[in-house]
């Protein structure tokens, strides 16, 4: 009688550790998980940074194959969200660069399934849009390193620390770029045009 | 709170970022100032705006083009997943560096040692120079036939001692009298030099005896050791 030994991850306390080694040991649900956790929370923080649609979902292929290189290497010194989040925030830097940013993408023509939040009722919906797509223009206006904090703390509700953690800055310096970008987002949006 | 708050503290109240007395202090000034009423107004509509923005919601052309790409990478690492253990787990960077460094520094550290940079040099008398002519220190290998002056005499290595150039090695063996001995090594520091070289020192004394010196023979302290003899 032979008897087959299945090689099975190490169990961790951590849940995202535990799925890290998971991956890192072939189990396939694992890179699924992460990405139904955090496809949307993804494509959205491309679309913020980049302004295309078509570019946001080209980023985020980019960065869900990052992710699933380096899953196996998360070693949960962080929250998985947050080095999800820190992986988006340095492949879009990385791949934007100082390339002046489309504004005219949100502008016109933006399919309507990107925009579409299931959430929220129909008059909220014509509401949200209409503004929706005059703050994300004055949010592409602004320099990359206030877009990404504005972003990251209204849109995507991060914590200043976990900010400073994404970003790889002191919270002071979050604090700052936060306050700026808000103040010039507030004189863009009050400018008539 | 005299002052008025800068647009950085109004935007971390707004975000409920103080301490419970900071927050307290920026939360009366502003109750008391127009002004700042209506910069904090200001940042809270654009708060407000942007929480508004709709969140996108990817489509299923991105789940499948996310698919193609894995399956790729996926083939090219089956070997990997397929055996785990066969994966190594790299080291923090620094971990290396400092193995690197540490390797290196017992290299140089060795390399020294063989070049003989750390060797003590030998505690010899402050006259040696001038008894001991031969060109090499006390620890290089000597040829059989070097010739030495001490101590206004003349020695030839020959064997396992110095002899006195004009005896010959029939004239061994002889044994000295102890007294004889401790007022020879007294008064004859250079002896010390030649038997730093780890050879035995035979010579002629004054009074005509020939006398087979070994470093045991040869105390600082006025020692009287017993003369060895040759067997």
């Amino acid at each position: 009688m032979s008897v087959s030994k299945a090689i099975s991850a190490p169990i961790s306390s951590n849940p995202a550790v535990d799925l890290a080694q998971r991956h890192r040991y072939g189990d396939e649900s694992a890179f699924e998980e992460v990405y139904q956790r955090h496809s949307a929370m993804v494509f959205n923080l491309c679309l913020r940074l980049c302004g295309e649609p078509s570019r946001a979902q080209d980023l985020s292929q980019e960065v869900f194959l990052r992710i699933f290189k380096g899953l196996g290497r998360f070693r949960g010194r962080s929250a998985l969200g947050t080095w999800v989040y820190r992986v988006t925030v340095n492949h879009c830097r990385s791949r934007l660069g100082r390339r002046r940013i489309l504004t005219q993408s949100l502008n016109s023509g933006t399919p309507q399934s990107y925009l579409e939040d299931p959430a929220r009722g129909p008059e909220d919906h014509l509401l949200a849009n209409d503004c929706g797509r005059s703050v994300a223009r004055a949010l592409l206006e602004l320099p990359r390193c206030f877009r990404e904090a504005v972003v990251l703390r209204d849109l995507e509700g991060l914590a200043y620390e976990e900010i400073s953690e994404v970003l790889g800055v002191r919270i002071g310096t979050v604090r700052s770029r936060i306050a700026r970008g808000r103040d010039r987002l507030r004189v863009a949006l009050e400018t008539p045009r | 709170m005299n002052a008025h708050p800068a647009t950085e503290v109004l935007s971390a109240y707004l975000d409920d970022e103080f301490v419970d007395h900071r927050q307290i202090e920026v939360e009366s000034h502003v109750e008391e100032c127009q002004g700042c009423q209506h910069r904090l107004d200001g940042l809270r509509r654009v708060v407000d705006q942007l929480q508004r923005v709709p969140s996108a919601r990817p489509s299923m052309a991105l789940a499948r083009g996310v698919e193609t790409h894995v399956i790729r990478a996926r083939r090219s690492r089956s070997i990997g997943m397929s055996r785990p253990w066969l994966q190594i787990e790299l080291p923090h960077p620094a971990v290396g560096l400092g193995f690197a460094l540490t390797v290196g520094f017992a290299m140089m550290l060795y390399f020294f040692a063989q070049s003989g940079a750390f060797r003590a040099a030998p505690d010899l008398p402050d006259d040696r120079s001038r008894l001991i002519m031969s060109p090499a220190g006390p620890e290089s290998p000597l040829p059989q036939g070097q010739r030495v002056s001490a101590g206004g005499r003349s020695f030839v290595l020959q064997g396992d001692a110095w002899l006195e150039s004009q005896l010959s090695t029939a004239q061994l063996p002889l044994e000295l009298p102890a007294g004889h001995y401790a007022e020879l090594a007294a008064s004859h520091s250079w002896l010390e030099d030649l038997l730093s070289y780890g050879r035995d020192v035979i010579f002629v004394t004054d009074e005509g005896e020939t006398v087979r010196v070994t470093p045991q023979g040869v105390g600082r302290d006025g020692s009287q050791p017993p003369l060895p003899t040759r067997p």
